[in-house]
């Protein structure tokens, strides 16, 4: 899931936010370092930047309206092109898919069902998986759910000329014999990978097994789309609710108030306790102001949290909230996303001055550079802390790497060998900038010239993928869905017919065996496996060297109760919240 | 007076023109590759093709320079293949974010940064202007001083410090503002009242700022008008001081001000961008940073064009309003 627009780019954004001094409003370029952050900072990143704590736990009555504090718009409400995570956090609240990942902040990740009775039934071959619907499903104008709806939010994913955002595994996973490209080009024709043999079974047919089929399908692709009221872009403004709450008023980059849907029945829905009656959306309000606000705790801000990343909070603000009242209403929660130092294996292509590159560098200041602990933290792995304990007996790779850098280490390693290496930076990311110039620093003392070359923002992951990349980058993965599937073949595997690294393989390992491996392990469901494969191409490829598994902590208002950070969104749960009234 | 309006109305669209060709090639032309960097997760050569077709941006440039203008006058197509739809006039295109016309966006905005314009621009005239006039009456005394003092802070101090300062102390500290809302729009909607407490610290920050180059600029041109011949003349025919000073005086001390005035609002009508950005004022200024970092060039462009069309507009009223104030300028 995206943490806003630029994919791998959403950890760059989420620290950013919070170094961005209120000379600029950008979202996801880079804010300037400053020194104070470690300081101001705690010290561990544990309990001391509240990750994983749940504000006034226990809330269970209904009622009030929760005002939420937005800087710019968000992209997209249509389910097919809701991709982004403080939309995704509004669009569970507007519709229902098929499974559901229950993150209750705090508690592991698992998959439900929602629309649909239990979780699927697959095939012996896990390529065939049958859903049956649950009973009394509708639509907010009272319309029954059927199955065929479900089929037809399916469907529209396959325009992908017109929903270019969302997310894209119904059409690279699905059986697609015909070519369908989504229900307008050619109405006549039928997609295939998905049948519904009434109105309330609906069966998915993969190309290949998928044992994670569950986890697929609770994205906003599964989310019911009435055909009728389908108005291909325009239907961005106003979709239609399956969920507790409908939209009640939506004026683009002004407000967005959501109101409970009369037609969601509640005995239906395990999975959302929809305590408020409301929430509010105020929108193009300035970061450093909802930061602010958030803090002072004044009128109806008292009801007020936020969706933008790191929660809005500033450099700047990091002394007030150790003040107990603040305190009190601040919390933290690892984010999906983990950021890494790609080593591109094409480039540089011995594997020592791979190694002796990530002795050299010093995540601790890197991690500083990122605002301190409370933003996140140093990790030796790019499975994110948030799945973690999904992992049997999970382990990181034994590394060796001292989280400060091992200059003279490194050097030595390199054995008075001469080294230099091109690192590519976006031009417009001052944090990127920052952090390229420590590393600079870090090989210089282990005797590795840095060449820093600066690349376009708008083209960086281009060039990335280009047949002329730069040797070291930044990049970063958040996962789509809590397991290893959704975190390793990304990162380290191959292309759909395993012959060559995929799109998001900055590294470009070329390894056909490893990518078969990891092939193997996701038909096999076997995440221990997946685990093992990262953990070897981590400390014997090196491929990559993970630096930060980011945070989003958040101020909420003294009003809100069982207020967390949720896994999947790495936002303030809206989900699980209520609020005093 | 006629032809001159003519004139300066053709004027106005030759130069409106040739800001849309060098802005559209400025953005279209540039090194950004829109659709590339909007492909998601999923990018493949192929999405960002169809993300280049759909978003418009694989015909030749002069096309898509073509189709933007008829746009603008007449409407046109837009969208991708299977999802063709109709951009009314004026059509400026729609968002490359959430497909949302940008002229809407525009309709949306332009209220705010009126609002903000307006205000902040009779504060900063009154005062800028009367402080001038007043210290250049006393020069060298102490309100002259005062007046240069607080003058040069204001040329000095940046908006966003300023700005924040009023909102921490006035607002966050004091509590005697409320936090702007973006539900005020206009003195009528909701009302006076709240209009004027909504945008007061905007309008004071900007006011700081631009007032004090009024100041200073109607202090320098009073002394030296104040000083020429056909005053002191005009004070040896025994007419009173006050004639002499506003009739006499200020009359022909406050054409360059004038001037400055004209090129200020059009700036601000533009968009205030640091002032709506730390008041959170989703005005034009704000909307164009946004669009910015987001590359949504469709809105870029139009508040670029609206801006420069305020800016060639302000020109033009200052121009006739030379002839009136001073009656040495005759518009032929």
């Amino acid at each position: 899931m995206n943490r806003r627009r630029v994919m791998v780019a959403t950890v760059a954004g989420t620290a950013a936010v919070a170094l961005v001094a209120a000379c600029s409003s950008s979202k996801n370029n880079g804010g300037g370092a400053t020194s104070g952050a470690a300081s101001s900072a705690p010290a561990s990143a544990g309990s001391a930047a509240g990750l994983g704590k749940v504000i006034q736990p226990g809330y269970t009555t209904k009622g009030g309206t929760v005002n939420i504090l937005s800087d710019a718009n968000f992209e997209h409400l249509d389910p097919v092109n809701n991709y982004v995570t403080n939309s995704g956090e509004l669009g569970r609240l507007i519709y229902r898919t098929l499974t559901f990942i229950e993150d209750t902040p705090g508690q592991k990740p698992a998959i439900k069902p929602d629309l649909a009775q239990n979780l699927g039934t697959p095939s012996s071959d896990k390529k065939t998986w049958t859903y049956k619907l649950r009973t009394g499903l509708k639509f907010e104008d009272g319309t029954p759910i059927t199955s065929k709806d479900i089929k037809y939010g399916v469907e529209r994913s396959f325009a992908t000329d017109i929903y270019k955002d969302g997310a894209t595994y119904m059409t690279d996973l699905l059986e697609n014999p015909n070519n369908y490209a989504g229900p307008y080009k050619d109405p006549t024709k039928d997609l295939a990978g998905v049948q519904t043999p009434d109105d309330n079974t609906i069966v998915f047919k993969y190309a290949s097994p998928q044992p994670e089929s569950d986890w697929i399908l609770a994205m906003f692709y599964t989310a019911p789309v009435p055909k009728a009221k389908d108005d291909k872009q325009n239907y961005d403004f106003h979709p239609v609710s399956s969920g507790p709450y409908k939209i009640s008023s939506y004026t683009p980059d002004k407000s967005l108030t959501l109101v409970r849907n009369s037609n969601w029945d509640p005995a239906s829905d395990p999975n959302r306790p929809a305590l408020p009656d409301s929430f509010a959306q105020t929108l193009g309000i300035d970061i450093p102001t909802i930061s602010q606000r958030l803090i002072a705790d004044q009128g109806a801000d008292k009801n007020a949290v936020t969706l933008e990343n790191s929660g809005a909070i500033q450099n700047a603000d990091l002394p007030k909230i150790k003040d107990p009242s603040v305190n009190a209403r601040f919390t933290n929660g690892a984010t999906p996303c983990v950021d890494y130092e790609v080593l591109n294996v094409q480039k540089i292509k011995d594997v020592n001055v791979r190694k002796a590159i990530a002795m050299a560098i010093n995540r601790q200041a890197i991690a500083t550079v990122y605002g301190g602990a409370i933003f996140g933290s140093v990790i030796d792995t790019i499975v994110s802390p948030s799945i973690q304990s999904t992992v049997p007996n999970f382990a990181a790779p034994t590394l060796g790497l001292k989280p400060t850098g091992d200059p003279a280490a490194a050097k030595s390693m390199l054995n008075g060998k001469s080294v230099t290496i091109h690192y590519g930076v976006a031009n417009t990311s001052v944090k990127q900038k920052t952090v390229a110039t420590q590393i600079q620093n870090d090989l210089k003392a282990a005797g590795i010239t840095v060449v820093i070359d600066q690349i376009p923002q708008s083209s960086y992951y281009k060039t990335l993928r280009s047949d002329s990349p730069p040797d070291m980058a930044r990049a970063g993965w958040c996962w789509d869905w809590p397991t290893m599937a959704a975190t390793t073949p990304p990162v380290l595997g191959g292309n759909a017919d395993l012959t060559k690294w995929n799109a998001n393989n900055f590294s470009m390992t070329d390894d056909t065996a490893v990518f078969k491996k990891i092939a193997t392990a996701v038909s096999a469901a076997d995440s221990s496996g997946l685990n093992d494969i990262t953990n070897q191409q981590l400390s014997q490829v090196w491929p990559l060297i993970s630096t930060i598994s980011s945070n989003d902590p958040n101020v909420v208002g003294s009003n809100i109760r069982n207020a967390g950070v949720s896994t999947i969104f790495g936002e303030i749960d809206l989900n699980t919240m209520g609020v005093q009234h | 007076m006629l032809r001159f309006l003519i004139r300066r109305f053709l004027a106005l669209i030759a130069l409106l023109i040739a800001t849309s060709i060098v802005t559209f090639l400025l953005f279209f032309a540039g090194p950004s590759d829109v659709a590339a960097n909007s492909c998601g997760k999923g990018c493949t050569p192929e999405r960002i093709q169809q993300a280049r077709v759909a978003l418009g941006l694989d015909k030749p440039l002069v096309v898509q320079y073509l189709e933007y203008m008829k746009g603008l006058v007449a409407g046109r197509e837009m969208g991708p293949p299977s999802g063709r739809y109709w951009c009314s006039w004026p059509c400026f295109g729609t968002s490359f974010q959430n497909n949302r016309p940008v002229w809407d966006i525009i309709k949306t905005a332009l209220p705010f940064t009126l609002s903000i314009a307006i205000g902040a621009a009779a504060i900063f005239l009154i005062f800028g202007v009367g402080i001038g006039v007043t210290a250049a009456l006393h020069r060298g005394k102490w309100p002259d001083k005062v007046a240069v003092a607080i003058s040069s802070l204001g040329v000095s101090l940046p908006a966003p410090f300023i700005g924040l300062l009023f909102l921490w102390i006035v607002v966050s500290k004091w509590q005697l503002l409320p936090y702007t809302s973006n539900t005020v729009t206009s003195p009528w909607n909701p009302d006076p009242w709240t209009w004027f407490k909504n945008y007061l610290l905007a309008w004071l920050t900007l006011a700081l700022i631009f007032g004090a180059n009024y100041v200073r600029l109607t202090r320098a041109n009073m002394i030296e008008t104040m000083g020429e011949d056909y005053i002191r003349t005009a004070r040896a025919k025994g007419l009173p001081s006050r004639t002499v000073t506003f009739k006499h005086g200020l009359r022909a001390a406050i054409t360059p001000v004038v001037t400055v005035f004209g090129l200020d609002l059009g700036a601000l009508l533009g968009g205030a961008v640091l002032t709506e950005t730390i008041f959170s004022v989703p005005g034009l200024g704000r909307t164009a940073v946004n669009a910015t970092f987001n590359q949504d060039l469709p809105i870029v462009m139009a508040v670029v064009l609206f801006s420069a069309f305020f800016i060639i507009f302000a020109n033009i009223i200052v121009d006739i309003l030379y002839a009136v104030i001073d009656p040495r300028v005759r518009l032929n």
